[in-house]
């Protein structure tokens, strides 16, 4: 059977156009619905975006990561009455490699205050097996590091 | 299109669901988190009975989830304790560490060390409850400060040597540089 190139091309250039759409749909509506978009099935490098939260016995945790770098991290202590909210500026830094080790990424989140509220190496996982994703934070670059888990809340 | 879900939702829980979630993975981690930070008296009256390093390495393969690994010789207490050195800085260290050298020439062989006078004072008790009586002081095995020999009737062929040290072992492992905080060694021998 003859494979006609023109064809392989158009498909090609159609899945171009359809992820290059849905690429700037997803940004328009970001901004209108106040929500972050990030998708399964394409690797976008932005993970890390969304609606983090974690439960513990003295307090609820939720971190928000925005696509402009902006994060929103709010402490629920219970009795619910006492809410702290920080605001400020986040960076990743990229994992490397170098001889000696290989690093994770960098999750530095600076409140508007000049406060360091997280500087913490973190681990995403996909949901795999469950339908939630985890972000884990880690103080030390240790694989066997003892890390805090944050768990993506639907938005 | 403005009124679909956001896709990344598939992927997410609400905060009720939260709950859930989360205890289902402390089960899961919980059969890996370390149960205790050190050595218990008898574990250190049975390792005494090894004669050559596999044997050891058997029976701490056995004790994995408390002490893991480090590399030859070295085994650390998967638990990190935080503690205070003599300068007042806060030094985060494994709770304690069993070191055994194979060396021809060394002049000791198994020493556990515990790195909190707390972890001391317990462990000391756990051995006293075994009829472990103190019998006499002095320098014994190439540890530059004085250790105390007990006995027990109990068990008439083991010594057990205690000391508190800022210069546990020369240059090994953690206690490499200078060691600011006191270290508690033990050492248990069949026969000497």
């Amino acid at each position: 059977m003859r494979i006609h190139t023109k064809y392989f091309f158009l498909f090609i250039l159609a899945g171009i156009v359809f992820l290059s759409v849905r690429h700037w749909l997803d940004r328009k509506r970001e901004k209108i619905q106040d929500i972050d978009i990030v998708r399964g099935d394409i690797d976008e490098g932005d993970s890390q975006l969304g609606l983090w939260a974690q439960k513990n016995d003295s307090a609820l945790l939720m971190v928000r990561l925005r696509r402009d770098g902006s994060f929103d991290y709010q402490v629920v202590a219970y009795p619910v009455k006492d809410t702290l909210r920080y605001t400020g500026r986040y960076r990743i830094l990229p994992s490397f490699v170098s001889n000696s080790r290989v690093s994770y990424p960098r999750l530095i989140a600076v409140s508007a205050n000049g406060d360091t509220l997280i500087n913490h190496f973190i681990q995403l996982t996909r949901a795999i097996k469950r339908n939630v994703d985890v972000l884990s934070l880690k103080a030390n670059n240790d694989p066997d590091a003892p890390a805090i888990l944050f768990y993506r809340i639907k938005q | 299109m403005i009124s679909c879900s956001n896709p990344t939702n598939k992927r997410a829980v609400t905060l009720e669901e939260l709950d859930s979630i989360q205890a289902q993975d402390k089960i899961v981690l919980e059969t890996f988190v370390p149960r205790r930070d050190m050595l218990t008296a008898a574990e250190i009256i049975d390792v005494a009975d090894c004669d050559n390093l596999s044997c050891i390495q058997l029976y701490m393969k056995n004790l994995s989830r408390d002490f893991v690994y480090g590399k030859k010789d070295e085994y650390y207490a998967a638990q990190r304790i935080s503690i205070k050195d003599t300068a007042g800085n806060w030094l985060t260290l494994p709770a304690s560490t069993f070191y055994v050298d194979v060396n021809p020439q060394a002049t000791w062989r198994v020493a556990h060390t515990v790195h909190t006078k707390e972890q001391r004072d317990n462990l000391l008790n756990e051995f006293k409850n075994l009829d472990f009586q103190l019998a006499d002081e002095g320098y014994y095995i190439g540890i530059k400060s004085k250790q105390q020999r007990y006995v027990s009737k109990k068990y008439p062929d083991k010594n057990l040597y205690v000391t508190a040290t800022f210069h546990p072992f020369y240059m090994k492992g953690i206690y490499d540089n200078k060691v600011t905080w006191p270290c508690y060694v033990f050492e248990m021998y069949k026969g000497r």
